[in-house]
């Protein structure tokens, strides 16, 4: 009876094999084959046994076996497990004398007894199923040999008694392969993934970490795979390849996989190339650890912008052991190996900065900063300011070690806040310098207006006190009479000159200017450009004459009648500066306005907190009208409140005051006369809807063009309208800014409107009157609403 | 009777703040003054009448017309950056250097019949003045008297009557 034999031996068996094969001419295999087939077995099958004796009949069975010191550990045991015969492999593997084995039984080795059993039952079933005998081969069983576990491949065939044909004991073959399993058991338990792949980079191998970690339950379910297809990106799969072929091995390669279902993971893989003695690709193998935590923590770390370092003490100074890519980009490192292990304290502006910020990070309870500016010097000596949150590092004693940081660059952040803080400042000094200056410009005001003011009654009588602004009509009506008595007081003069030899009294000269001046007396309406300019010429005629006057000689003309030229001219040069006093005082007064405004417009800004109060609108509007009714009375301007209504409203009274006062100013400044001896008037009316309450101020006079309506210009900082000098009126452009701004500020608005007063009149004719309306909307109360 | 000599002023202030100016030149009686309160006026006025002296202040506005309007509107949307006077001198002087394009340019024009006479000071307008090569410059100040623009004419005239 002869049966096929598998054996996996070891190098060492199978070198003395070879030995014993060559001797005999054999090749390895064959020569096994012919010592298992043809002598061992068959004589152990042949074998006579003699009745009532059955370990003397197999051990005498063993001792028939010649070539029973073959270099591999074949044993015969009876059927209960006791030796009966073995070969001295078997003795060394399992650490037995000579002859020692028959104090022994095989069952004496098994880590587990019951594993014999379950051996049996399989020999049995075998044997059974095929109706024959059977090797049962490649049996990995688990000895305990002097306290040590070792692994024995085991291929065991039952020996039957020839007469009775019962199982009388077992021929069996053991190899020591506790090195392999050791290796195997490493392999399998091995935390981190290994995998070898073939020529076409199929799987092979892959042991248990590696398959879990792409989320396979098996080896075998990966086995044969391409790893292609594990790949979440083909470029990675490229470049992994390129760098494997050029190098041979590769380490720590991070790249991105595809899990069973489809997650992606990073792993880190290092790979040994596999190739023929001819250099020829034939696999690879390698190991793989999952990093996908890792990484993506590192994504996050170079995705925020601020620099992560970490910094170790050694010898006495701080350098950075571990950063983030955004670190090396902030303190302008070109790589890695330049920032690794630099001394931290050259990233400081200078020592100081640094025994600055160790001082303040030390004297902290906690050992850490928080917010902290800190001038810092880049690696390309650039300076910059980082904010820098820290932590010093300690060890188990509690010393410090370290330290570990976040930094972001604030550098344009510190430059603008510099700046600010500089223009704050600035604003501060000018809001005070302004306010001083005003202070003293509204007492030169004073002075001016009160010094106008005794000028003008000093001059009396004066033609102009009954009107309450000098408009250039009125005063080239008061004009008229005495430039034409003048011209006629002249005129005679030169009527009389001319009769007789009197011209010898003057220069001929002085006689042509006189001349001259009699024409610009009589035509000074049609040489002036305009209205405003008659009070100029005339009384530089005025005073051309009067120095004329002076040059008469005495004696050669009638004294009389000089004399009544010079007075009428001195007449004429009183009214002239009656209307330059006039126009000085009621510039003052606008000037005074307008300066105040601009106070308020610079304080206000500078405020931080506005706080507001519950106010009466009619209260509000008294207190604009107070404010300008000196200047409505200078205009001769009267404010009528058409409609009002009790309604409240929550503002910063002071400032919602000065900013109707604003747009009743200028009502009351571009208002014209609507009929001749009627003075202008603003209406003024309050209404409501559900949510607000609109102020609006009417006034007839000054067109505003539509474009400046259109595009809002006319609430721009310092712009003045096309016709906003609309007969010498001055201003600063501030008002309907500051009265927007703080409409705003309260959640209502500055709206206007300018249409031509008269129906069907053209709305781009700008010599007609407008009516403009601005309205000043603040939202109600809501406790009044609630009540409503 | 002598022929008087054509003035021409552009000068949006004239009919307010620098009215006294205008008595000592019509008074004068060699002068033909005329007034333009904005640059329409005063382009106006060029094109119809040869001026012996031409008196330009820098910050005037547009007037009516919508070239001046829409460049007054483009660069200088307020009072306080229209220098529409430059516009009108480079118009006039060194057109291919303007901004505004002046069809129809007088052959009288020449820089030194021109002035300006402004708030601004010799150093914001230095420059340009160099480049237009315009000699005669006054800067209004509180110390400037009413005889001013007679003063600056009769530059002007010193300078062309050569």
């Amino acid at each position: 009876m002869s049966q096929p034999l598998t054996l996996e031996l070891s190098d060492e068996i199978y070198a003395q094999i070879k030995r014993q094969a060559d001797k005999s001419g054999l090749a390895p295999t064959e020569w096994l084959l012919d010592i298992l087939q043809n002598q061992l077995l068959p004589s152990a099958g042949e074998a006579q046994l003699e009745e009532g004796a059955d370990s003397d009949k197999i051990r005498r069975l063993a001792e028939s076996l010649s070539p029973f010191d073959l270099p591999i550990g074949v044993y015969i045991v009876a059927k209960d497990g006791r030796f009966i015969k073995c070969h001295e492999k078997v003795r060394e593997i399992l650490r037995l004398s000579q002859n020692d084995e028959l104090n022994y039984s095989i069952l004496d080795f098994y880590r587990d007894p019951e594993e014999r059993g379950r051996l049996m039952q399989r020999l049995d079933r075998e044997e059974r199923a095929s109706n024959r005998q059977k090797w049962v081969e490649k049996e990995i069983l688990s000895f305990e040999v002097e306290g040590r576990e070792i692994f024995v491949q085991d291929h065991t065939r039952s020996l039957y008694d020839p007469e009775t044909e019962e199982i009388i004991g077992y021929i069996c073959c053991m190899v020591d392969v506790t090195e392999e399993i050791n290796y195997r058991r490493l392999f399998e338990r091995l935390p981190i993934g290994v995998y070898r792949l073939d020529a076409q980079d199929n799987i092979v191998e892959v042991n248990k970490a590696w398959y879990e970690m792409l989320g396979y339950s098996s080896a075998d379910e990966v086995k044969g795979k391409s790893a292609l297809e594990f790949y979440a990106d083909t470029e990675d799969a490229q470049e992994f390849q390129q760098s494997i072929n050029q190098q041979d091995s590769v380490v720590d390669h991070r790249l991105k996989l595809r899990k069973k279902n489809g997650e992606h993971i990073y792993v880190s893989v290092s790979a040994i190339r596999d190739k023929s003695p001819e250099g020829k690709y034939t696999g690879r193998g390698g190991t793989m650890m999952d990093v996908t935590t890792e990484e993506r923590y590192r994504s996050i770390l170079d995705g925020v912008p601020l620099g992560f370092y970490v910094a170790r003490l050694q010898n006495g100074e701080d350098v950075v052991t571990d950063f983030n890519r955004k670190f090396l980009e902030l303190l302008e490192f070109e790589s890695e190996d330049e920032a690794h292990r630099f001394k931290i304290r050259n990233l400081h502006a200078s020592n100081l900065e640094y025994e600055k910020f160790m001082k303040t990070i030390l004297s902290s309870p906690t050992h850490s900063l928080n917010g902290y500016k800190l001038k810092v010097k880049t690696h390309k000596n650039r300076e910059k300011v980082f904010e820098i949150n820290s932590r010093l590092l300690h060890n188990s004693r509690s010393e410090v070690i370290g330290r570990v940081g976040a930094v972001r660059d604030i550098t344009e952040e510190a430059a603008l806040k510099e700046k600010e803080e500089y223009l704050v400042k600035k604003v501060e000094e000018l809001t005070n310098d302004i306010g001083a200056i005003l202070h003293t410009y509204a007492s030169t005001l004073v002075m001016i207006k009160q010094s106008v003011e005794a000028v003008i009654s000093s001059l009396k009588p004066d033609p102009f006190e009954k009107y309450h602004e000098l408009l250039p009509q009125r005063a080239a009506e008061a004009l008229a009479g005495p430039a034409r008595r003048l011209a006629d007081l002249l005129d005679k003069l030169l009527q009389l000159a001319k009769s007789g030899d009197r011209t010898i009294a003057l220069p001929k000269t002085e006689w042509a200017e006189l001349e001259n001046l009699l024409h610009i007396l009589r035509n000074y309406i049609s040489i002036a450009p305009f209205v405003e300019g008659y009070p100029s010429i005339l009384r530089e005629a005025a005073l051309n004459m009067s120095t004329i006057c002076d040059d008469i000689q005495k004696g050669k003309l009638p004294r009389e009648k000089v004399r009544e030229v010079r007075t009428a001219a001195m007449e004429l040069l009183r009214i002239c500066n009656l209307i330059a006093l006039h126009q000085v005082s009621d510039v003052t007064i606008e000037i005074d306005y307008v300066l105040r405004a601009l106070r308020e417009y610079v304080v206000t800004g500078a405020q931080t907190e506005i706080s507001k109060a519950i106010s009466k609108v009619p209260q509000l509007i008294s207190q604009a009208i107070n404010r300008l009714q000196g200047f409505a009375r200078s205009r001769g301007v009267t404010l009528d409140v058409i409609e009002s209504s009790e309604v409240l409203v929550e503002v910063a009274e002071h400032d919602v005051s000065r900013a109707i006062s604003n747009l009743l100013h200028n009502a009351i400044k571009y208002s014209w006369i609507r009929k001749k001896d009627e003075a202008p008037w603003i209406a003024i009316r309050v209404r409501t809807d559900s949510h607000y309450v609109y102020i609006d101020f009417e006034n007839w006079g000054v067109p505003i063009p539509k474009e400046e309506l259109e595009r809002e210009l006319i609430f721009k900082l310092g712009y003045r309208g096309r016709k906003a000098s609309d007969r010498g009126r001055s201003g600063t452009g501030i008002g309907l800014t500051d009265a927007r701004r703080v409409a705003r500020e309260h959640g209502g608005d500055v709206i206007v409107k300018s249409h031509p007063a008269r129906s069907g009149g053209r709305d781009d004719d700008y010599q007609q009157p407008f009516i403009t309306t601005a309205t000043f909307k603040l939202p109600l109360y809501p406790d009044l609403q609630n009540k409503e | 009777m002598k022929k008087k000599q054509k003035v021409l002023w552009i000068e949006d202030g004239a009919r307010a703040d620098f009215q006294n100016m205008l008595g000592p030149v019509y008074v004068h009686g060699e002068y033909d003054l005329v007034v333009a309160l904005d640059a329409t006026t005063g382009i106006a006025h060029l094109r119809r009448t040869e001026f012996d002296v031409v008196i330009v202040d820098i910050r005037i506005p547009p007037g009516e017309d919508r070239n001046w309007r829409d460049l007054y509107k483009r660069g200088h949307s307020d009072n306080a950056n229209a220098r529409l006077g430059l516009d009108i001198l480079y118009g006039l002087l060194i057109p291919h250097a303007a901004r505004m394009r002046l069809d129809g340019i007088p052959r009288w024009v020449t820089a030194e019949r021109f002035a300006v006479f402004t708030v601004e000071s010799k150093t914001q307008v230095h420059l340009d003045l160099e480049r237009l090569n315009i000699r005669i410059y006054r800067q209004k100040t509180t110390e400037t008297t009413n005889r001013a623009l007679l003063e600056i004419i009769e530059e002007v005239r010193k300078i062309t009557s050569r």
